[in-house]
């Protein structure tokens, strides 16, 4: 980079500007490649190292996607929960002799099903994304593994992955509209259910008033 | 003239204004880019594979007025490499001269 700043001083010194000055550097795509075949030539000391160093990146790389995957795994049994709440509360299916549910009346519990049907598209769509991101991080760190073992320039044409890809939701207008909704119903919902709730029992604390926790107000 | 037989060509060509005296990467882009239709920012890569290679080093120099320089010069190996590649060129372009002009004559 020194370089190229000192080129560009001289450049400017003999009254050439720097939109001239760098039409005349050359395709940035050319020079990059120049560089891109610089790396780890020579020395088969340098190949050690750099498998060595490989090695210990693989090894991190690997307790992340441990950690990423669990965090993924826990974000589904979060939209396996919701939507079982939902199913149960929705269709009243307390009444089946192993699915506990929490009593309530029969309005009260289809507004909550709705709440929370719109809970599990939400954190659904969020899970997906989530395991996209981890995805696109393996993709990422394969390249850079091929990178660091053969240094030819990627001459494919395709542009490299975004380590952090566009939200699907930014990217896709219909799904955007569907999130949209569902925060709305969720919102919703969830509010007319509590108010629901508050006017069936009587009392604020309406859990209390049907016993949910094991004891009455 | 084609890209591909200038590449090969411009290591040898930095090697060799460098055989005379050290420079510095400006210096060397310039004077190339006089002489054969490069780009200006063609050189710099080269400088930075041919150091890779050890065949220059590099050192700093103050200039008055100005920030330091970065100098090019030839190692040793640099030296013998360019000895040997300049005979062996000097031989290619000749054999490849000989064949154009008697293609030339037919």
């Amino acid at each position: 980079m020194e370089e190229y700043r000192q080129h560009f001083a001289f450049k400017l010194a003999e009254g050439h500007t720097e939109e001239e000055i760098a039409a005349k550097l050359g395709e940035p795509e050319a020079i990059a490649a120049q560089y891109d075949a610089v790396v780890l030539k020579g020395k088969g000391g340098h190949r050690a190292a750099a498998l060595v160093g490989l090695g210990i990146a693989d090894f991190g790389f690997g307790l992340l996607c441990l950690l990423l995957y669990s965090i993924g795994l826990t974000l589904g049994c979060f939209v396996l929960s919701f939507g079982l709440l939902s199913l149960g509360l929705i269709f009243d299916l307390g009444r089946l002799e192993y699915f506990t549910m929490p009593e309530m009346p029969y309005h009260c519990a289809l507004v909550f099903g709705l709440a929370f049907a719109a809970l599990t598209w939400l954190a659904g769509v969020g899970t997906a994304a989530f395991f996209r991101l981890i995805s696109r991080l393996i993709r990422s760190f394969r390249r850079f593994h091929r990178g660091v073992l053969l240094p030819s320039p990627d001459k494919s044409g395709k542009d490299s992955p975004a380590v952090c890809p566009d939200s699907p939701v930014k990217s896709r207008p219909r799904l955007r509209r569907a999130c949209i909704i569902a925060a709305v119903i969720f919102a919703l919902c969830l509010a007319a259910g509590f108010i629901l709730c508050v006017a069936s029992s009587g009392h604020v604390e309406f859990w209390h008033a049907w016993g949910w926790f094991g004891y009455g107000a | 003239m084609g890209i591909q037989y200038k590449k090969g060509v411009l290591e040898l060509c930095v090697m060799a204004l460098l055989k005379k005296r050290d420079r510095y990467g400006y210096e060397i882009s310039e004077t190339l880019s006089q002489k054969i239709d490069i780009a200006d920012g063609t050189v710099y890569p080269i400088l930075r594979k041919l150091k890779a290679d050890g065949l220059l080093s590099t050192y700093l120099q103050e200039e008055s007025g100005g920030p330091p320089r970065k100098y090019y010069s030839l190692t040793r190996l640099g030296r013998e490499t360019y000895e040997t590649d300049r005979a062996q060129y000097l031989l290619f372009a000749a054999s490849v001269k000989k064949l154009l002009e008697d293609d030339a004559d037919e």
